[in-house]
């Protein structure tokens, strides 16, 4: 009792330290308990980067472009159809009139156009997508639809994905590496006020060793309340609480140092 | 020569319960280049209130380090309470950099002193810590944070946090630099107190001259490391 008093009283001097070690602490233990659940919330967070090639289509306004939209996005293969906006269109039409090196400023033209953009799925082979491409200028009349060329993923989007694709192998990992440091580093903020108190306990009190018996009592019940809160999540992987139980001791061991004055 | 040694550290040690609680022989402590103490001789009876004088970086804090322990000689030999056999006598150090926490108030500061096992109860710890901040005319002003505490109300803590430790000896290193001479004598007045009350030993650093002038106890001069003078303080 004497020690734990002495541990709250001065966590109650350094109120912000002690927050956060308390919060880091409760962190990894139950990251470590409950890895299932956190690995689960990681997959969540990362979107599905399933998107691949991709090419415009101008339908002319005589078509209907939305049931046309509907019946490209629900061939196999085909990851999404995007109908465009005025601007996209536009920017669209001065593609194609460079491409095909007319000087015309198409804003001149009453063009009356929709545009769609049809995404493939990744990896799908050049014949399926000329299969897709055939299709799509068949569902309207004789040249009422223009297809851009296909575009491969751009590579921005590529490097995202390559991104993604490390962190859902490497996501916990780091995010368990990162917490520790935290914890580690508020440890140590910690175990300084735990040192100035247990020198002037151990100068002006016939006792010794109290670091020690500072961290042994104050840690002990932080990582008991934080295995309580892991436990009250589900049933957590026991061996990584192990691994948390190790963490600690070492965090205790830590305070078996000679303590001097530095004031 | 070395059957004399040895006989006289044996008288010595036979000497203990009685004679000399401390007892320093032909000690040095060396610094690198400096040499702070130099073949220091010294016995310090139980009971005894000495006085310890000397320019700045004659050795005064060095000596006192030797006596609590915090500095083992580079040469000579030393015999202090701990060693001395049954029932070890408990020292309390005034540091002359006074070791305060600054975040706490001077009360708080107090309160580290309370060990259950040395009281009957925390009452009887309060009391003698109220009494002991009354004499020294510093009870009204125990709220105060320390960082906000001058320096006389800062030594007057660190005096009273030592003697609420129940010491048998008391060793404290210029603890009256920023006191005044009544406030120097109302402390001394405690620690005559003490001293014929429990018995208490004390060894005291201190430039201040006045208070050593009126003093009738023991004087220990340094000089350069060396210990010039022991004796009465008139015939400085
Ligand atoms: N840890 C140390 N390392 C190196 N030199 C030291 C150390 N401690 C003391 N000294 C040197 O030893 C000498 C004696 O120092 P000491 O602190 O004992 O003097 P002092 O009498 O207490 O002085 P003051 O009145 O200024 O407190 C000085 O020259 C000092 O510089
Ligand atoms: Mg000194």
């Amino acid at each position: 009792m004497f020690y734990l008093k002495h541990f709250f009283k001065i966590l109650a001097k350094s109120p912000i330290r002690s927050f956060f070690l308390f919060f880091f602490s409760v962190l990894l233990v139950f990251s470590l308990g409950q890895k299932q659940l956190i690995e689960s919330q990681f997959l969540k967070l990362i979107p599905d980067s399933k998107a691949g090639a991709s090419f415009y289509a101008l339908i002319s306004a005589t078509e209907s472009y939305e049931s046309i939209a509907t019946k490209v996005g629900m061939l196999p293969g085909v990851f999404k159809v995007e109908v465009l906006n005025e601007k996209q269109i536009q920017e669209e039409i001065t593609n194609i009139f460079g491409s095909l090196q007319l000087e015309m400023n198409p804003q001149e033209l009453d063009l009356n156009y929709a545009g769609i953009k049809v995404i493939f799925n990744k990896d799908l082979k050049p014949r399926s997508q000329d299969l897709v491409r055939d299709y799509l200028v068949r569902l309207g009349s004789e040249g009422s639809i223009t297809l851009g060329s296909v575009k491969a993923i751009d590579s921005v989007q590529d490097k995202r994905a390559e991104f993604f694709n490390v962190l859902k192998q490497w996501g916990y990992s780091l995010y368990l590496l990162i917490i520790t440091i935290f914890w580690f580093i508020t440890l140590i903020l910690v175990k300084t006020k735990i040192f100035e108190t247990s020198y002037i306990l151990q100068q002006y009190q016939r006792k010794n060793r109290i670091a020690l018996k500072l961290a042994l009592n104050g840690l002990g019940l932080i990582f008991i309340f934080s295995v309580g809160i892991t436990f009250a999540a589900g049933m957590p992987q026991l061996i990584n609480i192990l691994f948390a139980f190790a963490a600690f001791v070492v965090a205790v061991i830590l305070h078996a140092t000679d303590v001097r004055w530095n004031g | 020569m070395f059957a004399n040694k040895s006989t006289q550290h044996q008288r010595t040690k036979m000497n203990v319960p009685h004679g000399p609680i401390f007892y320093l022989e032909d000690v040095s402590v060396q610094f690198g280049e400096i040499r702070a103490l130099k073949n220091v001789q010294l016995s310090v009876e139980r009971g005894e209130i000495i006085f310890v004088t000397g320019a700045s970086g004659a050795g005064k804090t060095t000596l006192l380090r030797v006596l609590s322990g915090d500095q083992e000689p580079t040469q000579g030999r030393i015999i202090r309470p701990q060693m001395s056999g049954k029932k070890s006598l408990y020292i309390s150090n005034v540091f002359q950099d006074l070791r305060l926490m600054g975040k706490y108030t001077c009360e708080e500061n107090l309160m580290f002193a309370y060990d259950p096992a040395l009281y009957t109860s925390k009452n009887e710890f309060i009391t003698d810590m109220q009494e002991l901040s009354r004499i020294l005319g510093i009870r009204d002003r125990l709220h105060l944070k320390v960082s906000e505490a001058n320096g006389g109300l800062k030594q007057k803590v660190a005096i009273i946090r030592s003697l609420l430790t129940r010491p048998d000896v008391l060793i404290a290193d210029e603890p009256t630099s920023s006191l005044d001479t009544e406030n120097a004598r109302r402390l001394f007045d405690i620690l005559n107190l003490y001293n014929a009350k429990r018995g208490l030993t004390v060894i005291w650093a201190t430039h201040n001259k006045e208070l050593i002038k009126s003093f009738t106890g023991r004087i220990i001069h340094l000089d350069n490391g060396r210990l010039v003078y022991s004796g009465h303080a008139c015939f400085i």
